[in-house]
């Protein structure tokens, strides 16, 4: 799937236009009813209001031709129209409140989806779609389809049913006159399709444009230390003010076509007023149809300036929600390259909730056999042939230098990559034939990059899991060294984080998602270079007090410090993807390879640290 | 981009406006005054082509088609109201040849009191039937008898024949009598096609106009904003992240433009429109449009409910989305987090949660708009209902004339549309006051490094750079530099080594002038930097970044800067000694190659060499050079060290090393630690020491 933006093509065939909407039957179907009284109150509202100009037109004709009972009449006109425009507000109400309330609904549900399948992908798919670009789709695009879905629908049920039924009155009246005067709609029709090309294309430049001048500005600020080094403010500017003067240039090449756009919108209405003045006046002098007739023609004329623009405006709108609706479709049409076993191709299915307890981790025993690993788009190996067997309450601590494929080795156990089968094996079973959940669930995993939710601290580190209560969120605190900060905020595990609550510092996030880790025991913790950001010493106590929590279950530790290294019961030393040394600490130190320039290295390193 | 046609619901919302923020907004308008009052005229142009439109109907009704005359029986009146009668209406009354009956016109009638024509009518002296006027000078004589000889003659020659009588003739008849009436409306007709015309030519003007004046106020308001956010210090920059500001100066100026083309375009002309309709209602019949303004003060105070009641839902709406916003995206960056963690489900539904909150919000803004729109589409209705009551009450007694009614119930129709508008306008106005404010805000920052009272020239320059017990902090509290001394002597090449966070790039930072120190001075050929003026100590320092930031353009650009003076031979040389030529001339069009988006990227290398060229362009004295931390391939490695020696050669070079084997020549290695300068000396001097910089270089 290219998540690339797409380019619109403006000119799609109807059929393929609308083809793009299908995912969202089932919300009309759903919908059905409300859909159809809505679009019933439409109708009657348009029905209504075609009426009112007759009613209109009866009282003006009693007015030329009074008798004694004009008066009551009139009464009973004006009782008529009164009684009709509570109607037409009732009805416009339901409709809006219907139409419109579809069109959220769609909105809804949709997003909704977005989102559930957003989460079924792996970071392969995150990793070539932009955050912003995901975000412009859940947003933007789902806008534009719930424009189409309810002003779309509107505009183009209103539009045709009160073109056509304003027509059909104007006939009833008189047919010549009708036609003459829609003689400019066609004209009007095909000025309006042509400038509304020319707009879109109009406002793509300017759109353009406008970001081309957003990166100028952008560039002059990011680059302000090399503009004040060598005193180019005025170099920077002149360039903001080119770029600023081609969109000031842009726009007014789109104001050419709006300026002309907007009164021809008008014009059809207005020419064929005139021909009514002219000829319909003649006819009403000549006695062929009634002076109310002509009025009422007139009011019917006006009412076609609104379906006249509709028309012109449903196009559009259906366009850009097709448009938007493929950009939807792409990413729901990805399919997640790990998956559930099992599972076939109905992937919009929501996850089974097998609970097969057996099929959960429960001792912790990791068996790699053979594996060999490379992303996508690249040709060098991030992992090769690793054969590796780890029973149950080991501690093994993963060592190498940057790239050499440490992550990578951690990522394949809970399966965030897409292993081959047959290679990983977690408590004796294939990690691709255990329910994603079931396997997540018996492994707890601090990555590297810690993330923390702009949330509370307890809902960081309970993170959605039932039945944990505070106490044992305290204890996941404490192990990982940071209840006594915790205890000593105001709102303690209420305290809000992020953009909207208290900054932590590096170190504390990385304890924080240390906590998140073993607030439940899993037989297997991964720390992927968890603790770099706090001090050895306080490190130290924290693994102390983590290892003595989970005497009986496996541990996989990445880290670059000497101290934690050599507590573990077996080192892991990888070089560009392949595990190169194995063994204790001091059998490693005795082989005087890889490791022992690494650890002497890293000694060094933190000497220079202590040096005050 | 379409209006809204009574659907529009999107919309923005910000603080209600301020006065001395559109004051300040004014000085912009100042310069382009006559394009916008000619556009402001075109409008008022448009506003009367469309007031026109009802009223051009009416004279079609009243002159041409309904024009019809009704007999006075004044013998049906007693002597002194007959008397009255005549002094006050023999102007408007037609006699017939004989001057016994009078003729009053449908035109004419509105003109009596009517308690007058109460008084005729209780009398029953005014005659129901109607009569058609043939103007004198008509040839009847052809007519059907039957027809014509129900014709009264008249004292002026015309003659006046009974509308049953007209339905008795054949057409080409009637054509003949009425042909004034056929002519006039013809005119008519013309005319109006003239008026479109001539309207769509000013709707073209004023858009114009008024798009071209709103362009240019925002491009004086963006560069005066870009101006002044760019002269700022650096602290600036430090507390403000690069996206702000660039929000400030696009999408805040957009949406000032916005509230530009609403205000002085639709609000405007809406208004007009409005008091317009007033005004002519009132010189249609004042009594009857004071009765129909009964409804405005309830109009005013619907539309005041409803603003506010939208303003609220749009709030509610706009943060709502706001919300989803900032869960997808932190969703999404800790994508793997909710997967490592099983935690899909709890996910879906809180994002489930956040999503139902928008659709409520969405539900409450359709329905606070399912109100108000048919609301006010009630009142037009309202006023027409009475209208055809009361006003058509008034056309029986022949108070109001038919014409006249017409028109009242367009007007009246007319009138809601631009109160609707308004009423959605307002929004947008808020928006835009929001972001002029934030605007304004940045216009008033004043966090210029200050410019010496009284610049100072070096007598010589030559380089020679001075630290005079130095400290600096970027916060308060937190020191970066303590107490820092050093000199570098001309020609010489000093290197500053030591940890991340040990103050190195902050001592560039500080000769730059990127920042003043807070205690002891910087000194560069025996003059403090703060009274070197500006653009001298920019030409005679040259510096090399540690990012070298790429501008979009030309690849010669990037190297000039703008720089005036420099010749191509300038540039090649720069190029060359830095030993950038040889990649440059593999680029596609050698130094015009385009680079940035679109065009040309470069490697961290080539990058690195660039920014050499760009310092050596200016031929500075002192070169600084902030090595990069990244590493290259080994070829260009030995590019970049061999461009280092060179450009040392001829001048005084600080640098910033990361990698030793830079420095291994240099003059002077300061070594420091913690903000201070720990150690001094030769490669061969600090190594014999066997301090930090022995433990640095056993480390690389």
């Amino acid at each position: 799937m290219n998540l690339q933006v797409e380019r619109e093509s403006r000119s799609l065939p109807f059929y393929s236009m609308l083809g793009n909407f299908r995912p969202l039957l089932p919300y009309f179907s759903e919908n059905r009813w409300a859909l159809g009284v809505g679009l019933l109150s439409l109708l009657l509202v348009d029905f209504l209001q075609l009426i009112i100009p007759l009613v209109i037109k009866r009282a003006i004709d009693l007015l030329v031709v009074q008798t004694d009972s004009t008066e009551s009449l009139l009464v009973r006109q004006a009782g008529v129209i009164l009684a009709m425009a509570v109607a037409i507000a009732l009805f416009r109400y339901v409709w809006r409140r219907l139409i419109f309330g579809h069109s959220r609904i769609v909105e809804q549900r949709l997003r909704d989806r977005l989102y559930a399948h957003l989460q079924s992908l792996s970071s392969s798919f995150f990793q070539r779609s932009p955050t912003g670009d995901l975000m412009a789709r859940a947003i933007n695009d789902i806008n534009a389809v719930r424009m189409a879905s309810g002003m779309g629908l509107v505009a183009l049920i209103d539009g045709s049913v009160l073109g056509l039924a304003a027509i059909g009155f104007m006939i009833s009246i008189d047919l010549r006159l009708t036609l003459i005067s829609l003689i400019p709609a066609p004209f009007v029709v095909l000025l309006i399709r042509s400038l509304t090309r020319r707009m879109s294309r109009g406002f793509e430049t300017v759109q353009k444009t406008f970001s081309d001048l957003t990166e100028r500005v952008r560039e002059a600020f990011a680059g302000i230390r090399v503009v004040k080094a060598h005193h180019r403010e005025s170099w920077a500017y002149e360039r903001v003010k080119g770029e600023g003067e081609r969109y000031v240039a842009e726009n007014m090449t789109l104001a050419r076509t709006l300026a002309v756009f907007f009164p021809v919108m008008t014009l059809f209405t207005n020419i064929g007023l005139a021909v009514v003045i002219l000829l319909g006046g003649r006819y009403a002098i000549l006695g062929e149809i009634s002076a109310g007739d002509f009025v009422a023609f007139i009011s019917y004329l006006n009412l076609l300036t609104w379906p006249m623009m509709a028309m012109g405006w449903v196009t559009n709108l259906l366009q850009r929600g097709s448009a938007s609706m493929r950009r939807i479709n792409a990413i729901l049409e990805a399919v997640p390259d790990i998956r559930d076993p099992d599972l076939g191709d109905s992937i919009s299915r929501p996850l089974p909730l097998m609970e097969d307890a057996a099929a959960r981790p429960n001792r912790g025993a990791i068996e790699i056999r053979g594996l060999s690993f490379t992303y996508p788009q690249q040709d060098r190996y991030a992992l090769r042939d690793i054969r590796v067997r780890i029973a149950p309450s080991e501690n093994i601590a993963v060592v190498g230098r940057v790239g050499s494929g440490k992550t990578t080795l951690l990522h394949t156990i809970p399966r965030l990559l897409n292993v081959p089968v047959q290679t990983v094996f977690v408590d004796g079973r294939d990690i691709c034939k255990v329910p994603l959940a079931l396997l997540r669930k018996g492994i707890g995993f601090v990555p590297q990059e810690v993330f923390i939710f702009s949330d509370t601290i307890r809902n960081n580190v309970v993170f959605g899991r039932e039945g944990i209560s505070d106490a044992q969120v305290a204890e996941a605190l404490h192990a990982a060294g940071m209840l006594e900060e915790v205890q000593a905020l105001e709102k303690g595990l209420d305290t809000l984080l992020g953009e909207r609550g208290i900054t932590l510092s590096g170190g504390q996030r990385q304890r924080l998602t240390i906590a998140r880790a073993m607030v439940r025991a899993c037989p297997i913790l991964i720390l992927d270079d968890a603790l770099s950001m706090v001090d050895t010493r306080t490190e130290e106590r924290i693994l102390n007090c983590i290892l003595d929590r989970r005497p009986d279950k496996t541990n996989l530790i990445v880290s670059h410090r000497v101290s934690t290294i050599r507590r573990a019961d077996r080192i892991l030393v990888l070089d560009k993807g392949e595990v190169v040394e194995e063994g204790t600490h001091d059998h490693l130190i005795g082989l005087g390879g890889t490791y022992a320039a690494l650890y002497e290295e890293q000694l060094r390193q933190e000497e220079l640290e202590q040096e005050v | 981009m379409f209006g809204d046609y009574g659907y529009a619901e999107e919309g923005k919302l910000g603080k209600p406006y301020n006065w001395r923020i559109l004051k300040r907004l004014t000085r912009y308008a100042l310069p382009y005054q006559k394009t916008i009052l000619a556009g402001l005229l075109l409008s008022i142009l448009i506003a009367l082509f469309d007031l026109t439109v009802p009223y051009l109907t009416k004279i079609v009704i009243d002159r041409h088609i309904v024009a019809s005359w009704q007999r006075v029986d004044l013998d049906r009146l007693n002597d002194p109201v007959r008397l009255k009668l005549r002094e006050r209406y023999g102007h408007l009354i037609d006699l017939d040849a004989s001057r016994t009956s009078w003729y009053i016109s449908n035109l004419s009638m509105k003109q009596i009191d009517p308690m007058d024509l109460h008084v005729l009518r209780t009398h029953g002296a005014l005659g129901d039937e109607r009569f058609y006027r043939i103007k004198p000078g008509v040839d009847t004589g052809a007519m059907a008898q039957t027809a014509i000889r129900h014709a009264v003659p008249m004292a002026d020659g015309a003659s006046l024949l009974p509308y049953r009588a007209l339905e008795g003739l054949s057409t080409k008849e009637v054509l003949h009598i009425r042909g004034s009436d056929v002519r006039g409306v013809t005119a008519i007709a013309l005319f109006f096609l003239f008026l479109i015309l001539l309207s769509l030519g000013a709707g073209y003007g004023e858009y114009y106009l008024l798009e071209f004046t709103g362009q240019r106020m925002m491009q004086d308001i963006r560069l005066d904003l870009f101006d002044t956010m760019q002269s700022q210090s650096l602290r600036f920059f430090d507390r403000h992240p690069v996206g702000r500001l660039v929000t400030r100066a696009t999408n805040d100026v957009e949406n000032l433009n916005e509230m530009f083309k609403s205000v002085f375009v639709t609000v405007f002309k809406d208004l007009f429109i409005l008091i317009g309709i007033l005004a002519i209602l009132l010189a249609l019949n004042w009594r009857l449009a004071l009765i129909c303004f009964i409804l405005l003060p309830i109009i005013f105070v619907v539309t005041l409910v409803f603003s506010a009641l939208a303003r609220e839902a749009f709030r509610e709406l706009r943060a709502t989305v706001a919300r989803i916003n900032a869960f997808l995206q932190e969703r999404i960056r800790g994508m793997q987090i909710i997967q490592l963690f099983a935690q899909e489900q709890g996910q879906r539904e809180a994002f489930s949660r956040i999503n139902r909150e928008n659709y409520l919000a969405g539900i409450r803004q359709i329905r606070v708009f399912a109100l108000f729109m048919p609301a006010m589409e009630l009142f037009s209705s309202v006023a027409v209902a009475f209208l055809i009551w009361h006003g058509g009450g008034k056309v029986i007694e022949d108070a109001l004339s038919l014409g006249t009614l017409v028109a009242f119930i367009g007007y009246i129709q007319m009138f809601f549309k631009p109160i609707r508008d308004i009423s959605e306008k307002y929004n947008i106005m808020q928006l835009a006051m929001a972001s002029s404010e934030r605007i304004f805000e940045f216009m008033d920052v004043k966090e210029i490094v200050p410019p010496p009272a009284v610049p100072k020239r070096p007598s010589r320059i030559e380089g020679r750079l001075i630290f005079d017990n130095v400290s600096f902090a970027y916060e308060t509290g937190k020191p970066v530099l303590q107490h820092v001394s050093f000199e570098v002597r001309p020609g010489e090449t000093a290197a500053i080594v030591g940890a991340t966070g040990s103050g190195k790039t902050t001592v560039v930072n500080l000769v730059e002038r990127f920042y003043d120190p807070d205690e002891g001075t910087v000194i560069l050929d025996g003059v403090d930097l703060r009274e070197w003026p500006n653009h001298e100590l920019r030409r005679t320092v040259g510096l090399c970044m540690q990012d070298v930031f790429v501008f979009s353009g030309r690849l010669a650009d990037n190297i000039t800067l703008g720089r005036e003076g420099m010749t191509a031979e300038t540039l090649r040389n720069a190029a060359a000694t830095a030993n950038a030529l040889p990649f440059i001339e593999r680029l596609p069009g050698g130094f015009d190659a385009e680079l940035g988006e679109g065009g040309a990227s470069l490697s961290t290398g080539e990058r690195q060499l660039l920014s050499f060229a760009r310092a050596l362009a200016g031929d500075p004295r002192l070169l600084i050079l902030d090595e990069a931390t990244s590493s290259v391939d080994p070829e260009t490695e030995r590019l970049i060290q061999e461009a280092i020696f060179r450009m040392t050669e001829k001048r005084t070079t600080l640098i910033v090393a990361h990698r030793l084997s830079t420095i291994r020549n240099a003059d002077r290695i300061l070594v420091m630690h913690h903000g201070r300068i720990r150690e001094q000396g030769t490669h061969e001097e600090l190594m014999a020491l066997g301090g930090i910089y022995f433990r640095l270089n056993r480390l690389s």
